[in-house]
């Protein structure tokens, strides 16, 4: 009944939204989780799944919202719970469990490092830890700092502040290299890998342009890494100078000074700075520089402030392959006009609507778990689930086919304006780079003229400080003469007198001489002075209309770029459009082909019972030919081969449908658990997080008691808090086998890879045997004490996998039990591994 | 050329085809050029499997004292150069057995990768590609692991031998993933975990397993996919890999043998190469060092070449004698090579610039002297190569397209760098 309307619904909504209703017209008052539904179910013709059941929901989102599954008696208690809002009760109780904030610093720590290798340097105090910078993570998410603000502090960190000195690990352990910034900025916070374009435009991608790549570089090339050795800490410190330029190896053509600019984005806007204004604190042996202007701070600031779509789609993108296990473009960081999202307009609604809500985790994740993509059934769906009038279906594919049709005249246009744009935006650029080369030239002939000016100055100066010298000394000396002159007039047979006097008239003529060389000299600098300080009031009036072109210039390339922006975003989204109609039509096609399929195996059924039938009357008669009777043979034979291979095409079809189906959110995936989760999960299947919490619990309470003025809730709360953050110190240790068996390589995206070395580590490996062995009230032991075989199957499947089982489950348990006879701690044992072990368990379902 | 993106990725295809177990439906095959594809991801289907076993002469073995003598010269040191079973080719006296088997070898005399750190320099020649902290490639062990492995094989397809091996893995796979890292053996330890946990018996460790078999029959009447089919085959492999334990027990082959190859570690570690690789593992390396020779170049020399010689050379006449030359390719390389100036303390110091590599068997021409250096081995003189046109050489050697392409999360990756091509004269 449900899935009739549920169907019917889905038609209708395709119906009006396509047929009639501009898309999206209506929904904006309606929550996300409905819009989210509307427009994944009206892009699909089938088949899609029920919910899922309750347990399975339940397992699901604690691993999504928690990292982890829950006890046997949370399970039983959400199963057994009939009230209709539990699965949202359950979501908000997740969303507001401690372990939430833990496990999401979790996510964005692999997201965002990768699993590098932490930076190796001489002590622990200069470089940040992983347990820092974790510890960063789940404090900015325990205390609903929205995501862009964490992006900002990320991408603005330069280890300053200490209060956010952990955000400049991701600068750090990439040894702060631009190129692999570049590409690492390009694809964690724009989903755009955009290294294939570091040596010419992207190959295979029309929008990674190598201008992209290197107006994001230009964002990072002035970091440097700073070693401050007194400190003894690491600073990510920027310069005030250095352009990245770039050459197609293609076509040789290139650009020696790129503007910095964000993917998808008109270059950022900067002040033209003469040098010597550049910076707060010029960089010098063992001196941090700091620029006046930081295009870093740029970067954090423009990427994150909500106006620049690649960012606020990728990071929807993202948020949303957490808990559906994939993008509604994927890869994640391959996002592009030939391989846009399955369904964009979804993508937009939830980048808006992740702006809308000032960037806040909670609400986004809560509102995809609400919906039904979220909680549909991972199990294939049956056959008779898709209720499709084929009819309905081609009419459909008819209508996204016109559109594309549409479309394609459009894109014609689109391409010609985005190449005039293009145009001009080189003419522009040669006259950036013409002002640019002038203003080079301007400031070099002033800081020439300045020179040559101070230098002719300072020798002015001098000669005249030294001529003022000279002068007083003649006129000690003349002073001395007149009188000794004076006095050997009085003594004239005074030898020794008269040469004295002699020796003054020397000097004094001496030093009259070198005055007069110094006031020539003197008299000569002067107007060479004059002369040089007019060039230099020259160079500066020449630097400044050089200074004003370029800035004028640099506005005009800025405003040619931006009109170019703005035609390729409009191309961009025409051809992200036609990409997503033609995988749409492909799907649509499938589901068509398939019911044909359908349908002629159905007549392919019939003949062949006619045929049966056919053959059976004539065996009847007496008077049948042997050669009739084997004619009808061969008929029915024939009509029997061709019922199979067409019962095959159908039986392949529907396959296919349901791969798509999984691409298309209208069937839950299975997805592999992340290391971590599988750590985690066993952990608490095992019983050693309960065990570890009783243990702890006593110590805790003491501990929250001791604190002064809190209210019982507060009290509660804290004891809540703590106590999970001293379980997680206990036994976060022994997440790491599982980290480095099942995780990616460092650097690379997480792929699922089934090795052999897993499989050997869970099945002979000390760790896992050791949690199985009964003792501390752990879960084999508490299943040895259960005396019925009904009890043990029961708390065994939902302390594993966190359902009932079924009766042929609690056959085989009573069986396995049985076979064991005396030792029934080991068959415990071995059926809880079997457990751990399993498809069901590896897998988020 | 743009081909849609879903079915850009060769790999994606692959993994589908062997999911549906058939080869029809590749809609996208022919821009894809699928014969190519399936000759060089399914090597197998060609002929036998293909190995690789690489000699990693750790800290950078001298060509002087090696394959590229120089005696009589400046640089030449005090070693003489020895006539060897080819004709005309010439190597170091300190390679006597060695040089009786020169008629299936080959040397590559000109080799230039301009790079003398140790780190960077085997990073050079085991990927094939320059250290960039842009992007990472995987081992040479790794893509023959992932190329040459039958899907089914339950050994590990990449093994290094080290002295000290633990049985734990390396981190050398990149974006081929943990699957195809090294597992490093050498101390006589099979890999880790591969005997039950203290207190399971056989028996009831079939029990277990096939418990775990039900729980999963049950769930994959649910949902299959190729992710679930890859997990629960893991385990059937482990299992098998479980009863293979003796294949990393040189300990087991026959006492001649042993003695044959003589009682040093490096002599065992080739002993167990053969074994390995006659077991079907696709990829192995033997560590040899340390030839890292600042001090006393020559006594170094006559001491580690001497460990070398006899065993290396008995394993490469067994190879050919088990008739497993033709699919195995050997390579004797190093991180680099070693100057030709003989510094103050008669020790010779790293040099990218011009040494050499010795390799043969699959796919190579035997008997070749590729290039050459000038008379006192200070500059390369002739058909200069460098690690990306060994690397092209290698995987031609044993049938993998160098142009094929990984898919790395998405991305399309080239097996070898483009921009360098294989030394086709070399080649069989």
């Amino acid at each position: 009944m449900r899935r009739v309307w549920f169907r019917k619904r889905a038609l209708v909504v395709l119906l009006v939204l396509f047929a009639v209703a501009p898309p999206m017209a209506q929904g904006d008052e309606e929550p996300l989780h409905a819009r989210i539904d509307a427009l994944l179910e009206r892009a699909s013709l089938g088949p899609h799944t029920e919910l899922s059941s309750d347990s399975a929901f339940l397992r699901r989102a604690y691993l999504d919202l928690i990292g982890t599954i829950p006890d046997a008696a949370t399970a039983r208690a959400f199963l057994d719970d009939t009230s209709p809002d539990k699965r949202q009760a359950l979501v908000d109780r997740l969303l507001a469990h401690p372990r939430f904030a833990r496990h999401m610093a979790n996510t964005f720590d692999v997201m965002l490092m990768e699993r590098r290798r932490q930076r190796r340097l001489p002590g622990p105090e200069w470089t940040i830890s992983d347990q820092d910078w974790r510890e960063y993570l789940r404090k900015s998410i325990a205390e609903e700092k929205p995501l862009n603000q964490l992006a900002r502090e990320i991408l603005g960190a330069d280890g300053v502040d200490p209060a956010l000195r952990p955000a400049v690990k991701f600068y750090f352990d990439r040894d702060a290299d631009p190129d692999l910034l570049a590409r690492d900025i390009g694809r964690l916070f724009f989903g755009r890998d955009l290294q294939c374009a570091q040596c010419h435009d992207h190959p295979l991608v029309d929008d990674y342009l190598q201008s992209e790549y290197y107006g994001v570089k230009a964002f990072v090339n002035r970091g440097v890494l700073f070693d401050d050795k007194k400190e003894k800490k690491l600073y990510y410190a920027e310069n005030a100078e250095g352009e990245v330029t770039y050459t197609s190896v293609f076509t040789g053509e290139g650009r020696q000074r790129v503007l910095p600019r964000l993917p998808q984005s008109p270059p950022m806007s900067e002040p033209v700075l003469a040098k010597e204004e550049a910076y707060v604190v010029a960089p010098a042996k063992d001196v941090r520089p700091i620029p006046k202007f930081s295009r870093r701070a740029q970067l954090a600031a423009l990427a994150t402030d909500g106006s620049n779509d690649a960012f606020n789609r990728n990071l929807a993108n993202r948020l949303w392959s957490m808990m559906m296990g994939r993008g509604l473009a994927h890869p994640l960081d391959m996002v592009h006009s030939g391989n846009p999202a399955i369904e964009s307009e979804l993508l937009t609604v939830l980048a808006d609507d992740l702006v809308k809500n000032d960037f806040r985790l909670k609400h986004f994740l809560r509102e995809v778990a609400l919906s039904r993509a979220y909680q549909r059934e991972s199990a294939a769906p049956a056959r008779a689930s898709l209720a499709l009038d084929p009819s309905t279906g081609q009419s459909t594919v008819e209508s996204w086919k016109a559109e594309a049709e549409k479309l394609a005249a459009e894109l014609t246009t689109l391409e010609e304006a985005a190449q005039a744009a293009s145009t001009t935006v080189d003419a522009s650029y040669e006259k950036f780079s013409a002002a640019a080369t002038k203003r080079d030239a301007a400031e070099k002939a002033r800081a020439e003229a300045k020179k040559a000016s101070d230098e002719l100055a300072a020798a002015l100066s001098a000669a005249v400080t030294e001529s003022k010298t000279k002068e007083d000394i003649l006129k000690a000396l003349v002073e001395a003469r007149v009188k000794a002159d004076a006095a050997v007039a009085k003594l004239p047979d005074d030898k020794p007198l008269a040469e004295a006097a002699a020796q003054f008239k020397t000097r004094a003529n001496e030093v009259d001489t070198q005055l007069a060389a110094l006031r020539k000299t003197v008299k000569e600098k002067t107007p060479q002075v004059q002369a040089a300080s007019l060039k230099l009031a020259e160079a500066d009036k020449q630097l400044e209309p050089a200074v004003a072109e370029l800035t004028l210039a640099r506005g005009a390339l800025e405003s040619a770029e931006t009109t170019l922006r703005d035609a390729q975003e409009k191309l961009r989204v025409a051809t992200a459009r036609q990409s997503e109609l033609a995988t749409r039509m492909v799907d649509g096609q499938a589901v068509l082909d398939y019911l044909a399929l359908e349908s002629a195996a159905n007549a392919a059924q019939t003949a062949s019972q006619s045929a049966n039938e056919q053959y059976a009357a004539i065996k009847a008669q007496t008077d049948a030919t042997q050669q009739q009777i084997l004619e009808a043979e061969e008929a029915g034979l024939a009509a029997a081969e061709k019922l199979a291979d067409a019962r095959k095409a159908a039986d392949d079809a529907w396959k296919t449908l349901a791969e798509k189906a999984t691409l298309r959110f209208t069937l839950a995936p299975l997805r592999p658990l992340s290391p971590e989760q599988l750590a985690w999960a066993t952990m608490q299947a095992v019983g050693l997080v309960d065990q570890q919490s009783t243990a702890l619990a006593e110590q805790v309470k003491k501990d929250v008691e001791a604190k002064k003025d809190l209210s019982p809730e507060q009290r509660t709360g804290e004891e809540t808090q703590l106590l999970e953050a001293r379980v997680d110190e206990k036994l976060r240790g022994k997440v790491g086998p599982f980290v480095s068996l099942f995780g990616q390589e460092p650097g690379q995206s997480p792929t699922f890879q089934a090795t052999v070395h897993q499989a050997l580590f869970l099945s002979n490996g000390g760790t896992l045997a050791g949690w199985l062995k009964p003792g501390g009230n752990n879960l084999t032991e508490r299943l040895s004490k259960l005396e019925d075989p009904a009890a043990v199957a029961e708390e065994l499947y939902l302390s594993v996998l966190t359902r009932r089982p079924n009766d042929e489950e609690h056959q085989s348990v009573a069986e396995y039990l049985d076979a064991a006879q005396d030792a029934r701690a080991e068959a415990v044992r071995d059926m809880v591994w079997a457990l751990l072990t399993s498809t069901e368990f590896r897998f988020n379902h | 050329m743009k081909c849609h993106y879903a079915c850009q990725s060769e790999e994606h295809l692959l993994a589908r085809r062997s999911f549906l177990g058939t080869l029809a439906g590749a809609a996208c095959g022919a821009s894809l050029g699928l014969p190519r594809l399936v000759q060089a991801a399914m090597p197998e289907l060609a002929g036998k499997q293909k190995h690789i076993l690489v000699f990693f002469l750790a800290g950078g073995v001298s060509q002087l004292e090696s394959w590229d003598p120089k005696p009589g010269t400046d640089t030449g040191g005090p070693f003489r150069a020895i006539p060897t079973s080819v004709p005309g080719t010439h190597i170091s006296e300190l390679l006597p057995h060695t040089a009786k088997q020169m008629h299936h070898l080959s040397i590559v005399r000109s080799i230039n990768t301009k790079e003398n750190d140790h780190g960077k320099g085997r990073y050079c020649m085991t990927t094939g590609r320059r250290q960039d902290p842009v992007a990472d490639y995987p081992h040479l062990g790794a893509v023959g692991a992932k190329m040459l492995s039958p899907e089914a094989l339950p050994l590990p397809g990449h093994i290094h031998i080290s002295p000290g091996g633990s049985g734990g893995s390396g981190s050398d796979a990149s974006f081929l993933g943990p699957r195809y890292a090294s597992i490093s053996l050498g101390n006589g330890k099979p890999p880790q975990n591969t005997e039950l946990p203290e207190g399971m018996s056989e028996v009831a460790d079939r029990k277990r397993n096939a418990f775990r078999s039900i729980v999963n029959g049950h769930f994959a009447r649910r949902r299959r996919t190729a992710d679930t089919d890859a997990f629960t085959s893991s385990f059937e492999q482990a299992q098998q890999l479980m009863t293979q334990r003796d294949v990393f027990d040189v300990a087991k082959e026959p006492q001649a043998d042993l003695d044959r190859y003589g009682d040093s570690e490096f002599g065992r570690h080739c002993l167990l190469a053969r074994r390995l690789l006659e077991h079907g593992v696709s990829c192995v390396q033997v560590n040899h060092s340390n030839y890292d020779t600042h001090y006393e170049n020559f006594d170094f020399h006559i001491e580690q070449l001497g460990e070398f010689d006899r065993p290396f050379a008995t394993l490469v006449a067994d190879l050919v004698d088990r008739g497993m030359w033709n699919d195995t390719l050997l390579v004797v390389m190093a991180e680099f090579g070693r100057t030709p100036k003989i510094n103050k303390r008669f020790g010779r110091d790293h040099w990218g610039k011009a040494w050499s590599v010795a390799l043969g068997g699959c796919g190579i021409q035997p008997s070749a002297v590729i290039g050459k250096t000038n008379a006192n081995g200070t500059e390369v003189a002739d058909r200069e190569v460098d690690h990306g046109h060994l690397f092209h050489t290698y995987l031609r050697a044993v049938g993998v397209d160098p142009a094929h392409k990984f898919d790395a999360g998405g991305r399309p990756i080239p097996v070898a760098d483009p921009a360098a091509a294989a030394i086709e004269e070399l080649l069989a």
